[in-house]
């Protein structure tokens, strides 16, 4: 076990490695960032002056080796647009992603295994027709369409007819308060997971009616236990296993925020900074934030493949 | 210990939900309903302190201007760090820290233009309450030259500054090493450019880059930052310190909502009170929604397309004033600016609209496609071989009038009156196939191949604007015409004409408004003349505004930010 951890980090590193030359590259080729500064009138002499100072006037491969090694030290260097230290930028906007993120991630879990499992169980059922019907519906609406008609129906035409209404997130709130943050958390939480509960129903559904036929759950009701018991402990239990790998790979994107969402309800998370920054070219930042989530998806799949060795015993790693 | 408070704090968050999701609906409306009567009683105790919001698409990268070039940093600018003048509603100097502006007539600019004498209002204070002197005019000037200072974008006008003398706290002496003609917009705020005044007792041996004046400076206008909670808001309070005296707004949130349609719904919801940096196009939402009215500033910008001039790489037929001619009279602007842009706006017939300088003789050429038939006719160019599209000769070639068109997409407007045009031109026997490039594409300088700047393009189409001081930078220049050994000429017209040079080179060199006027005047009926652009129409700035705030002002050199001072709310 020891080392097969040891043996994922080792990948892990010459992974990111490799992303960050890549994404270095991309970040810098594609985008000037000395064109935010040419928009205005800038003299010759301006010009060069900016570029000196922001190292552009060497040559990629120094700028990168300057980057990696002050990476390597978990310095991100300063923001080219903003003048300040990238991690002051980014421990700005963490707390606020994670929450919403966490909470989103947590919404959609618990509907998803309640919804998974009831339609499965009632298989065919009225209930269950609805279930899948909306599910449809729901994958296959873009998001910022979902967030901007709940703003639209929750947020202007309550209000307008006279109903409690919600925010819009475009309101001055105060972030440390729990019910003013509660109450903006509810649309972007709505927007995020409604899709994502579609989708993930289908997954625990369908895996959820391949166990609910096996043999063992026969035995089980056979024995006597309760339907309940026969579900929550017999069936859930390796019907969850494909839910695990998904939300494996959701974990490390609860960092990177959601860029939509964000942007709909004025949320000052970690998508918008990344979006916006891209936007200008200010690489430090972007940089700093691929890498986040690049070692936020290599760390979240050794810690799956663990995961999954507790939750179905016949894996075992090595 | 913060991390723990925001663990726990997602745990509580996660319980509500928790509870929000088994109680249904209920939960989350009953709180709704106790912030409601909150916030009429706010409307009815006369003693509350009156409050905005702003809503900003773009945040700022820094609340000192002259570190950021985007123009929502200017915007706070003119809220807070006022200059010697500003232009008020008519496009007029107005006067801000200085007494009077300098002029030949009193003496205060020299005989020979370089030294230009600065009065400052007296017992002036900055927001902490230190007096406002002549020294900081001087340390501004130094903070701006100084290599310690990385954020400074441009130095233009500010590295033409020999000296400044002080000798006494009103009186600042700027004397200038060369003719500086634009030197109104130096220490100055604009609605899209300027700078006001930094503080030497804050930032005396500091740099501007290590501290936190970029994001919390201390100014002298009628409000100053008390915070700026990034990626959120920006929190502007009255200056009771405020050389007019304490504005009548007592707070002003800017909010940073990126997203133009949830701006749309804050504004309709009363989150929001001014939305600025809407488009032309959001003009029709804006008005039918309840509540909501919108702005439209007749700009200073001008939507045009431009004709690559090159003799050797433009589309040589452009080389032909008939045929440019021809095309301004072909494509029906009125139209245009009736239809795609509401009648809220003016064809123009030049390049310095809603300025002092405009030469207001000029009519826009007229919608005209016979006459412009005729000219092309007479330029030789006829549709010989009925495809609809006219040939002629060129440099000894028969060339096709047929050519693409480079604008910025997305844009709908563009498209719009891309299709118009193009639709027009067809009528007329010439050709213009859209071939529109991202503008990070469009606009890529030199070294990155930008088909504008490399002069890669047939007719191109963008918007500019030459305020608040009308020098264009070099634009109509003949060795601004970019090469490989200078890239950064900003001649992207790649025109060159000796009368329009001399022109250019003589404004440059006149101290006097009005005789510099006249240049720009008959430089701009030599434009006029030889069809040098296709001048388009002026462009909007628009803005949304909810029913409670009053006292807007706009106006194309300083936007309506330049008297948030009278700004107030309607009870």
């Amino acid at each position: 076990m020891t080392n097969y951890i040891i043996r994922r980090l080792v990948q892990g590193i010459v992974i990111l490695f490799i992303i960050t030359t890549l994404s270095f590259g991309l970040t810098r080729l594609s985008s000037d960032p000395m064109a935010q500064y040419t928009l205005g009138r800038i003299s010759a002499e301006d010009r060069a002056r900016i570029r000196a100072n922001l190292g552009l006037d060497k040559p990629l491969y120094v700028q990168y080796l300057k980057w990696l090694g002050l990476a390597l030290r978990g310095d991100f260097g300063y923001s080219i647009t903003n003048h300040q230290p990238v991690s002051e930028l980014i421990s700005q906007r963490l707390p606020q992603t994670l929450v919403l993120m966490v909470t989103s991630e947590v919404v959609i879990i618990l509907f998803s295994v309640f919804l998974g499992i009831y339609s499965a169980v009632k298989q065919y059922s009225l209930f269950d027709n609805i279930l899948t019907g909306l599910s449809f519906v729901g994958y296959s609406l873009p998001i910022f369409f979902i967030a901007l008609m709940l703003m639209f129906i929750f947020a202007v035409q309550f209000k307008e007819w006279g109903l409690p209404y919600l925010p819009t997130g475009a309101d001055i709130w105060d972030f440390s308060d729990p019910s003013e943050l509660t109450l903006h958390l509810v649309l972007p939480v709505a927007s995020l997971a409604l899709i994502q509960i579609a989708a993930y129903t289908r997954y625990l559904r369908s895996s959820m009616l391949e166990i609910l036929s096996q043999d063992y759950i026969r035995t089980a009701r056979a024995k006597g236990l309760m339907n309940r018991a026969v579900i929550m402990k017999h069936a859930l239990r390796n019907a969850a296993l494909p839910l695990v790998t998904l939300i494996g790979l959701d974990v490390p994107f609860l960092l990177g925020g959601a860029i939509v969402t964000e942007t709909v309800f004025s949320w000052p998370g970690m998508g918008r900074l990344f979006w916006q920054q891209a936007g200008r070219g200010d690489f430090p930042t972007v940089m700093a934030i691929l890498l986040i989530v690049a070692a936020a998806v290599v760390i979240s799949q050794i810690i799956t493949d663990i995961v999954y060795t507790m939750v179905d015993p016949r894996i075992r790693l090595s | 210990m913060k991390r723990n408070l925001f663990v726990l704090l997602s745990l509580l968050v996660l319980a509500s939900l928790v509870l929000a999701a088994c109680g249904g609906a209920p939960e989350a409306t009953e709180a709704a309903a106790t912030e409601a009567p909150g916030a009429e009683a706010t409307e009815a105790a006369a003693a509350e302190p009156k409050t905005i919001t702003i809503g900003f698409q773009q945040e700022p990268t820094s609340l000192y201007p002259q570190c950021s070039n985007m123009t929502f940093a200017v915007w706070v600018g003119q809220m807070t760090n006022p200059g010697m003048w500003t232009w008020d509603g008519n496009n007029q100097p107005i006067m801000e820290l200085a007494e009077a502006m300098p002029s030949v007539a009193d003496g205060t600019i020299s005989e020979d233009g370089l030294t230009y004498t600065y009065k400052l209002k007296p017992d002036l204070k900055w927001s902490d309450g230190e007096p406002l002197t002549s020294a900081d005019l001087k340390f501004t000037w130094e903070t701006i030259m100084n290599d310690a200072n990385t954020c400074i974008i441009s130095r233009l006008g500010y590295d033409s500054i020999a000296s400044i003398e002080t000798p006494d706290d009103v009186t600042a002496v700027v004397t200038f090493k060369e003719f500086y003609a634009p030197w109104a917009n130096l220490f100055a705020m604009s609605g899209n450019s300027g700078s006001g005044l930094v503080p030497k007792h804050i930032l005396e041996g500091q740099s501007l880059d290590t501290g936190d004046f970029q994001r919390k400076p201390v100014t002298a206008g009628a409000y100053y930052v008390e915070e700026w909670v990034q990626g959120d808001h920006i929190t502007l309070q009255a200056n009771d310190n405020y050389f007019r005296g304490r504005p009548k707004i007592d707070t002003i949130f800017i909010k940073m909502v990126p997203s133009r349609e949830a701006l749309l719904a804050a504004l309709q919801t009363g989150d929001i009170d001014l939305g600025p940096d809407f488009v032309e196009a959001s003009i029709p939402d804006l008005e039918s929604t309840p509540g909501v009215s919108a702005i439209a500033i007749t700009s200073s910008s001008f939507e045009h397309y431009l004709f690559n001039l090159d003799p050797e790489i433009g589309f040589c037929p452009f080389q032909d004033v008939r045929v440019r001619k021809a095309m301004i009279l072909g494509i029906d602007r009125f139209t245009i600016a009736d239809t795609l842009l509401f009648g809220k706006t003016r064809v123009v017939s030049n390049l310095w609209p809603n300025t002092p300088v405009e030469n207001t003789d000029l009519e826009p050429y007229p919608f005209d496609p016979e006459q412009a038939a005729a000219l092309l006719d007479e330029a030789g160019y006829t549709d010989t071989d009925g495809d609809g599209i006219r040939e002629g000769e060129c440099n000894g070639e028969t060339v096709k009038l047929s050519f693409t068109h480079q604008t910025t997409t997305p844009n709908q407007l563009r498209a719009d009156v891309q299709a118009t045009a193009a639709q027009n031109l067809l009528d007329i026997g010439i050709e213009m196939i859209p071939d529109n490039k991202d503008p990070d594409i469009l606009f890529a300088g030199y070294a990155a191949d930008g088909p504008l700047a490399t002069g890669n393009y047939q007719l191109g189409g963008y918007t500019t604007s030459f305020i608040p001081d009308p020098d264009p930078a070099g634009n109509f220049d003949c060795d601004q015409i970019p090469t490989d050994e200078s890239p950064d000429g900003a001649n992207w017209y790649r025109m060159c004409f000796p009368e329009l040079d001399a022109l250019m080179l003589e404004q440059k060199s006149v101290a006097d408004p009005v005789a510099r006027a006249e240049i720009f005047k008959e430089a701009q009926q030599f434009m006029y003349d030889n069809a040098l652009f296709i001048p388009l129409y002026a462009r909007l700035n628009v803005l949304g505004v909810g029913p409670r705030l009053t006292g807007l002002q706009g106006s194309a050199f300083g936007d309506v930010y330049w008297n948030v001072y009278d700004w107030d709310v309607v009870p």
